[in-house]
């Protein structure tokens, strides 16, 4: 082959490479671009924009025309020139033999050249030439598919105010509304911010926004209306325009021009009322003498912006069936639409002139801004500050509350019992060791009950209490052998108390029981008064202190009686001074308002002696049905099938069904409505919508109720 | 090297070409079998204008029912036609029916061999997936179109052809929170109920036409405790007659529900303290066991070896014995969902029983599925047109006509055509 | 010990409430006297056994209203002089009430619509449940059991003139669906029904029949 031959070949393969360098590169450079204006718009909130792949595409053209320059350089000395670069034995005999003048060394040359060959050198360099554009695409490749990942961002709270807008593509919009603009003004308490859109298809702002609707044209033959109600449409100029108020609930705008339809779903952001935390006072109190100031702080927050916060207060005075109130305000304070503010002020106790049973119930409260559809009120938690009462000073017993959580670690003496007595019965099918072990357990809890009495005698009879409250309830109580200084101390005081009276305890448990004179009186009491059994007894030298605490003291001994028996596993005979014991508790309870528990004294129904002896009676009525809950969403699915059906046919129409479907869904389902909302992005765009219809379809539908194998009954079992 | 390469990719895209001819006109076996393997189309045009003396298909998979049709008719014919696979084949099925609930409940049923592989889908998409082979029941709210199982070798396809026509339901029991509840959440869930809730002497609350307990009026009837004992041999005859009779709590111990009953009515167990809020709330409920079931009872839900939920056909009829007497707890103290759950649970107890009757529907003509009619069982379908799999002898193993070789030789040829022309370029030759 | 280890031992059922037994109870919440009226419960239980043939438990029971134990009675009776203030689980707990099937009676104690537990409590539940309205003297409860055509039969602190000296002639309720949640009376019924079941044989007429029909409405409606 002659040299030039061989140069033309060469030229070919280069002119190759360098086409294919110059695409791989204008491919890469659209692929980066798309993928980081991709990327960027979805952080930004927008789902999909066509404006990033026009961008990608002008940056393509541009890289494809630097790319591709050198062709047109290729001239046939050029190539030779970068043959003779890699290939140096050559020598420039190359040059010289393709030189278009000519020389008369023409033969001599060729043969040198024809020992030559650098084919293998120029495929290596134009290797190297479409390494970097080929690992670039491949880069872009990737970067887009990243991109495509990046969640869009939904209003955050700073933008709650800004309305978001999302568009359709002009060339599924019908003519006389090709250049449909939205002017969307939130309302003036939020900012009134204004945001321009041109071809939009949902405006999502809050309640309270007006929205302008405009677009070229004298606006002949242009209706509208929104939820079934017509809105007027004005011409102004040489466009027409019409505007509506976003109400509360979701709504469709439709525009109508013959038998051209357009739609706009208006999707309303509802204003939340602030969010108010009291900082101070932390918690309740309860004090004895209200004097001083009392130190108010709190926060409050709000999405929009706050407009007043201030501190609220009600005095309640009285008792029993009479009350009084007075309320009042403190550290009012004007907010300057800021999102967040803090109020203090100092609550002058003296003033009030709070006397003992008065209490204070005190909160923060803060409004927003929003004069449209509010404003919203928020609150925060009460504190309550109470003037002890002078009777209450000493008692345990005013709180009346019912067990707390904390407190269910104090089982009742009723639940004792009924532990006991089913551990007894099982007794014969039980080994030693697991009986024993179940029995402790059970003294255990009766050993904390019986600290519970001890600790209100204690305070009643005026000794202070033992180091008894202060072991560890999880320990168990020591046995007989190993009787504690703190137990003996406790039972020497009651054995003192009871001394006092002149009576051992068995004494006073015997003379409850005994048919005397005393006891007699003490049932006709009883039966006055219509409570329990036994009533207290103020006779002989007992003080009422000693009286009142004599069935606390009953209890007290028989379920030490019973603890004792339970640590050694003798159930059978722990049941008998546990029932003494919750006898002696009950009409502890009855004399008098002692929580042990927290529940106040219970009347009893004789449910036997009063069933069905009234002397009126009723009459039969009717009960009316309780309507299905969502009745609507058979409706919604038939829908949503029907406007799938229609996607192949109309895919406009479909899509029409499907945002007036979508608007209707937000509030009744809402995970339809998201569903449906990515549908409708895809179908906008072009994209295939089969997967996303097919979720949304699968929610309309009701998904899938139950899992199970095939049995023998129909059902999922 | 290069061009040893590329006259190398010549040498075979011409072999493949004309390993392509050769197949295109080579005759049929001699001795009159003619085997088609793959695409079966060709050769069932062929075999109806002349047939061969022995017709045999090689299946990769389940015909459609279109193909299997034609496949009977040649043997009716009185042609000989045999088939046999490739590879082992998967017995499959699937089939779709209406489920009595309000609101278009539908169940599938689906099942394919130990180890083969099974998805379930309908024109909305996929619905469920046996990856090891096995069977299944669902209860969708509603399937689009046809309902397809697919495996590797087959597709079965089944879609409801019925309504159901929903009575509304009788309750009969005593005021209480039970009674109470239960209305409540088969109302919500879009039954109608007509009830009976005794409040005192000759005191009732009712609602609904309360006319004899029959079928025409009833789709099933709840008793929840013995206050309908008046009313048993009522019941009794409604049952035998097909209605459904669910019987709660302790309502079986009553003389004339008793003999109605799957079983006895045991001592009333508790609850697991706290259990109503976790992952199984009914092990949180009391309730009277049933002891002793029947031997034709079903038990449907035990717990701890103890059967709280059982049912039995009784003549035309189903009676189910509930044995759960507060399920109210599971609705007002269960987590978040326990409302939705329990309405659900007692519409399937209630649907489990129900009497009725089907309704035909429209032909449903599939979208998109390419199938002109349901296949539920393809393999037993196949069985039942040309009979089982016969296999093949080893010289006819060997001549097979398939489609999907004549689509690798394709695709061989035109990619090493490529790779040489490609080669050669940027060789720089021409 | 907690009340889970006690699992280990089955308590006989003959123990327990029996599961079809109506049990009243009292809501038991944070800010205010809420047992202002610890003698209504014995007296509506009074009624329901004179009147019904119910299962009905012979004391009533307390529950607080941020506690899980409030899901344990559909039924649930509230009341007091002072101001009502919900703490945020209270508030939780009474939507999630209302939203499952409960119902919440609520009587103010000092039946006057300018009061402090009025206001206060209106203002929590409408935050709770939403917003109150009239419920019409047309409503199925004023004929759930006894007849009642001129809709909540009046109190006599209501005729004496006591607290604002109104009459009250209607009922709030907060609704699901077609159903009360919320009941609200400023009526008084708890200075009405405050007194010993046994005391019920001197008066001319049960003045707690209106109880039984609310009674008789959540357990059949």
């Amino acid at each position: 082959m002659r040299p030039l031959d061989r140069v033309m070949r060469t030229r070919r393969a280069l002119a190759a490479t360098i086409a294919t360098r110059a695409a791989l590169g204008a491919v890469a450079t659209v692929l980066l671009t798309a993928a980081f204006l991709t990327a960027a718009l979805r952080v930004a909130g927008v789902a999909t924009s066509s404006v990033a792949w026009l961008v990608a595409g002008v940056a393509g053209a541009v890289a494809l025309a630097l790319l591709a320059r050198p062709w047109a350089r290729l001239t046939v000395p050029r190539v030779a020139l970068w043959i003779e670069e890699r290939v140096p034995a050559l020598q420039y005999a190359l040059v010289t033999a393709v030189d278009p003048v000519g020389t008369a060394s023409a033969a001599f040359l060729e043969g040198e050249i024809d020992r030559v060959s650098w084919d293998r050198e120029a495929g290596r360099a134009m290797m190297r030439g479409l390494r970097w554009p080929t690992l670039a695409a491949v880069a872009g490749v990737a970067a887009l598919l990243l991109s495509l990942r990046v969640s869009v961002g939904g209003a955050t709270e700073h933008d709650r105010a800004i309305p978001s807008v999302t568009t359709t593509p002009a060339r599924d919009v019908p003519a006389p509304f090709a250049r449909l603009v939205a002017t969307v003004r939130s309302p003036a308490y939020a900012g009134g911010q204004v945001v321009r859109v041109e071809s939009p298809a949902s405006i999502g702002t809050l309640v309270g926004s007006t929205v302008v609707l405009e677009a070229p044209g004298s606006g002949e033959g242009i209706t509208a209306d929104a939820e079934d109600r017509p809105i007027a449409v004005h011409r102004v100029g040489d466009a027409w325009r019409t505007a509506v108020t976003v109400g509360a609930r979701p709504a469709v705008i439709r525009l109508r021009h013959g038998t051209v339809e357009r739609l706009v779903a208006l999707e309303p952001r509802l204003d939340s009322v602030p969010v108010v935390r009291l900082l101070f006072p932390t918690r309740d109190t309860v004090v004895r003498a209200a004097r001083g100031e009392l130190r108010l702080s709190a926060e409050a927050h709000d999405d929009i912006g706050l407009a007043t916060a201030a501190f609220e207060y009600i005095v309640s005075s009285g008792e029993g069936e009479s009350f009084k109130f007075k309320s009042g305000t403190l550290g009012a304070r004007r907010i300057d639409s800021g999102r967040d503010a803090t109020i203090g002020a100092s609550l002058s106790l003296d003033r009030l002139g709070l006397k003992p049973g008065d209490m204070v119930h005190l909160r923060a409260v803060a409004h927003d801004g929003n004069n449209v559809s509010g404003p919203g009120a928020g609150a925060s938690e009460t504190r309550v500050l109470r003037v002890a009462r002078a009777g209450e000073y000493d008692s345990i017993a005013v709180e009346g509350a019912p067990p707390s959580e904390g407190d269910k670690s104090v089982i009742s003496q009723r639940m004792l019992i009924m532990l006991t007595e089913a551990l007894d019965k099982r007794r014969p099918t039980l080994a030693r060791k697991t009986l024993l072990s179940e029995s402790r357990q059970i003294a255990r809890d009766e050993t904390r009950l019986r600290k519970r009495v001890g600790d209100i005698i204690f305070q009643r009879l005026g000794d202070n209490p033992t180091g008894e409250e202060s072991r560890n309830p999880a320990e168990a109580p020591p046995s007989d052998s190993t009787v504690s200084a703190s137990d003996s101390m406790r039972g020497d005081s009651i054995r003192r108390a009871t001394a006092r009276a002149g009576r051992t305890p068995r004494d006073v448990a015997v003379a409850d029981s005994a048919d005397s004179a005393r006891a007699a009186l003490l049932r006709a009491a009883s039966a006055a008064t219509g409570t329990g059994d036994e009533i207290l007894d103020f006779e002989g030298d007992e003080t009422p202190v000693i009286a009142i605490n004599r069935p606390l003291l009953e209890a007290y001994n028989a379920m030490w009686e019973a603890g004792r028996e339970l640590e050694q596993g003798e159930t059978g005979r722990a049941l008998p001074p546990m029932r003494r014991a919750l006898a002696a508790i009950q009409r502890a309870r009855q004399a008098e308002r002692i929580y042990l528990r927290g529940k106040p004294p219970a009347v009893v129904v004789d449910l036997a002696r009063v069933r069905l002896t009234g002397k009126d009676h009723g009459a039969a009525s009717t009960r009316l049905p309780r309507v299905p809950l969502d009745p609507a969403a058979a409706r919604r699915a038939e829908r949503l099938a029907a406007a799938i059906e229609l996607a192949s046919r109309n895919p406009a129409a479909a899509i029409d069904s499907i945002v007036m479907l979508r608007v209707e869904s937000l509030d009744a389902a809402p995970q339809l409505g998201a569903a449906l909302s990515e549908a409708l992005a895809a179908m906008r765009n072009g994209r295939d919508a089969t997967t996303s219809l097919a979720r949304a379809r699968r929610i309309a539908d009701g998904g899938v109720h139950g899992v199970g194998d095939v049995g023998a009954w129909s059902g999922v079992w | 090297m290069r061009r040893a390469c590329e006259h190398a990719l010549r040498v075979i895209a011409i072999a493949a070409i004309a390993t392509l001819l050769w197949r295109a006109i080579r005759p049929p076996i001699a001795g009159g079998v003619d085997v088609v393997h793959g695409d079966l189309r060709r050769a069932l045009v062929r075999w109806t204008l002349s047939p061969a003396t022995e017709m045999r298909v090689v299946l990769d998979a389940a015909p459609d029912p279109s193909t299997r049709d034609w496949l009977r008719a040649l043997a009716r014919a009185g042609g000989s036609v045999h088939w046999s696979s490739s590879r082992p084949f998967a017995a499959a099925a699937v089939v779709a029916e209406p489920v009595p609930e309000p609101n278009g409940v539908t169940r599938v049923r689906f099942a394919s061999a130990s180890g083969e592989a099974v998805s379930v889908a309908d024109d909305a998409g996929a619905i469920d997936t046996l990856p090891r082979g096995g069977a299944r029941e669902l209860e969708l709210g509603a399937v689009a179109g046809a309902v397809r199982a697919s495996g590797t070798t087959f597709t079965a396809t089944s879609e409801v052809r019925d309504s159901v026509v929903l009575r509304p339901v009788l309750l009969l029991g005593a005021a209480g929170w039970e009674s109470k509840f239960t209305i409540a959440a088969l109302e919500e869930r879009g039954w109608r109920v007509a009830s009976r809730v005794h409040v005192a002497p000759n005191i009732d609350v009712t609602q609904g036409s309360l006319g004899s307990i029959d079928t025409v009026r009833y789709a099933a009837v709840i008793v929840l405790d013995s206050t309908a004992a008046p009313s048993a041999n009522e019941i009794a005859r409604y049952a035998r007659a097909g209605g459904g009779v669910i019987l709660g709590g302790s309502a079986a111990r009553s003389g004339a529900f008793a003999s109605l009953a799957p079983g006895r009515v045991g001592a009333r167990v508790a609850g697991v303290a706290g259990a109503v809020s976790s992952a199984s709330p009914r092990t949180g409920l009391g309730g009277f066991p049933v002891s002793s079931p029947a031997a034709d009872a079903v038990v449907l839900e035990s717990r701890d070896g103890v059967a709280m939920i059982a049912a039995r056909r009784l003549d035309a009829g189903r009676v189910m014995q509930v044995g759960y007497d507060e399920t109210w707890r599971w609705r007002m103290a269960g987590g978040d969902e326990s409302a939705a759950a329990h309405r659900a649970w007692w519409s399937r107890l209630v649907a489990a029983v129900a009497y009725a009757p089907l309704a035909p529907l429209a032909p449903l003509a599939p979208r998109g599925s390419g199938l002109t009619s349901v296949d539920e069982t393809p393999l037993a379908s196949l069985v039942d047109a040309v009979g089982p799999s016969t296999p093949m002898e080893g010289r006819i193993a060997a001549h097979t006509d398939n489609a999907r070789l004549d689509w690798m030789l394709f695709i061989l040829i035109a990619a090493s055509l490529l790779a040489e022309w490609t080669s050669r370029r940027l060789r720089g030759a021409r | 010990m907690s009340a889970n280890k006690r699992t280990r031992f089955p308590i006989p059922d003959s123990r327990f409430p029996t599961s079809g037994e109506f049990v009243f109870a009292t809501a038991q919440y944070e800010s205010g006297d809420w047992d202002s009226a610890p003698l209504v419960p014995a007296n509506l239980i009074d009624s329901v056994a004179k009147y019904t043939s119910l299962p009905v438990a012979p004391t009533g029971a307390i529950v607080a209203l941020a506690s899980d134990d409030l899901f344990r009675f559909p039924l649930v009776f509230l009341t007091g002089h002072l101001p009502v203030r919900f703490t945020d689980a209270e508030r939780t707990n009474v939507r999630r009430f209302a939203d499952r099937g409960g119902m919440l009676f609520v009587d103010d104690h000092n039946h006057d619509i300018d009061g402090a537990f009025h206001k206060t409590a209106v203002e929590e539940l409408t935050r709770a449940v939403g917003p109150l309205s009239r419920l019409p003297n047309t409503h199925p409860i004023y004929s759930a059991f006894f007849k009642f055509p001129d809709g909540p039969p009046n109190t006599s602190h209501e005729l004496n003139g006591w607290g604002d000296n109104l009459v009250h002639s209607h009922l709030l309720a907060a609704m699901r669906g077609n159903r009360i949640a919320v009941l609200y009376s400023n009526k008084d019924y708890s200075s009405e029904w405050g007194y010993h079941p046994d005391n019920k044989r001197f008066l001319a007429i049960d003045n707690t029949r209106f109880g039984v029909n609310i009674i008789v409405y959540a357990l059949t409606r």
